[in-house]
């Protein structure tokens, strides 16, 4: 996966907000048993920083690229396992979508938005998180 | 969605969803932020855990009525001041549990919510003053009636 994404540990580590060291030990854990138990948590950001579906990395089920078009259903999303941004079963659609939309937007903005958490009051949508991406540059300030 | 929506959502996610943490460690997280508290209300629960300030804005985008990132805890100023309380509450507890290692799933949120907006010697004390309706409770806690209910619900093992 890391390999078809044309990225490797260390810059997969960065993207996911973990330590190269984190992202290489589950790597080798994974290698030696792909059923090692791995925390959600840490699987759940490396899923975000792949853009793939974090319920397919998981467990295997599901599918690996959710369709952005599809309407999300928001009790299922807001009963996913951590409520995040990143639980959404089409984070990685609606993430690629909103990026998309504003090619601008530098990497932390979506990194940030990725691990908030929200009251969702409405279905997520790529504009509205194209949006959340330029609330968050315009609120808050970026990583030293 | 209106807050009753969020309402129904908070019930769905106490009754059927993800608990990962026993509920005495909900109560005992709870408690010692009330001790903790750094002024009235909410804010002062989150001042005295040092979580992100808690910001208002009317523009928050859609979509959401509240956010929290790593630098701030956004609130959509609407409704009734107790459905503002349990946004500033929810997201507080999302925080709360982040910086105890833990997973934060919405079951266990709501759960933590709730017993940051009335702590358990509350309930006690009205227990035992033979008032422990959810009217009563709400008025003391300034929480709205669904949440006070659902309060009560979750202590009813405990009381």
């Amino acid at each position: 996966m890391i390999e078809t994404r044309g990225t490797s540990a260390r810059a997969l580590a960065r993207t996911a907000g973990l330590s190269h060291s984190t992202v290489s030990a589950v790597l080798d854990k994974l290698d030696a048993n792909p059923d090692a138990r791995v925390e959600a948590r840490t699987l759940d950001k490396i899923a975000a920083a792949l853009e793939v579906d974090a319920t397919w990395l998981r467990t295997g089920r599901g599918e690996m690229d959710n369709n952005a078009q599809q309407g999300p259903d928001l009790q299922a999303e807001t009963r996913s396992a951590v409520a995040r941004f990143f639980n959404l079963p089409n984070w990685a659609a609606l993430l690629r979508a909103a990026r998309a939309l504003e090619p601008t937007l530098p990497d932390w903005v979506w990194q940030r938005l990725a691990v908030a958490a929200p009251v969702l009051i409405a279905p997520p949508s790529p504009p509205s998180v194209a949006e959340l991406g330029r609330y968050i540059v315009r609120h808050e300030t970026p990583p030293q | 969605m209106s807050e009753c929506g969020v309402a129904v959502e908070a019930a769905a996610e106490l009754r059927g969803g993800v608990h990962n943490i026993p509920a005495r460690l909900v109560e005992s997280m709870a408690d010692q932020a009330w001790e903790a508290r750094d002024g009235d209300g909410a804010e002062g629960l989150a001042r005295g855990q040092k979580a992100p300030p808690v910001k208002y804005d009317p523009e928050l985008p859609q979509g959401q009525d509240g956010m929290l990132t790593t630098q701030a805890i956004y609130i959509r100023p609407r409704g009734s001041a107790g459905y503002v309380l349990m946004l500033i509450l929810h997201e507080l507890a999302h925080w709360m549990l982040a910086r105890a290692g833990l997973d934060d799933p919405h079951g266990d949120v709501w759960a933590l919510a709730l017993a940051l907006a009335a702590p358990l010697a509350l309930l006690r004390r009205l227990k035992a003053e033979g008032e422990l309706t959810a009217v009563r409770l709400a008025a003391e806690a300034g929480m709205p009636w669904w949440a006070a209910a659902l309060r009560i619900d979750m202590t009813a093992v405990m009381l």
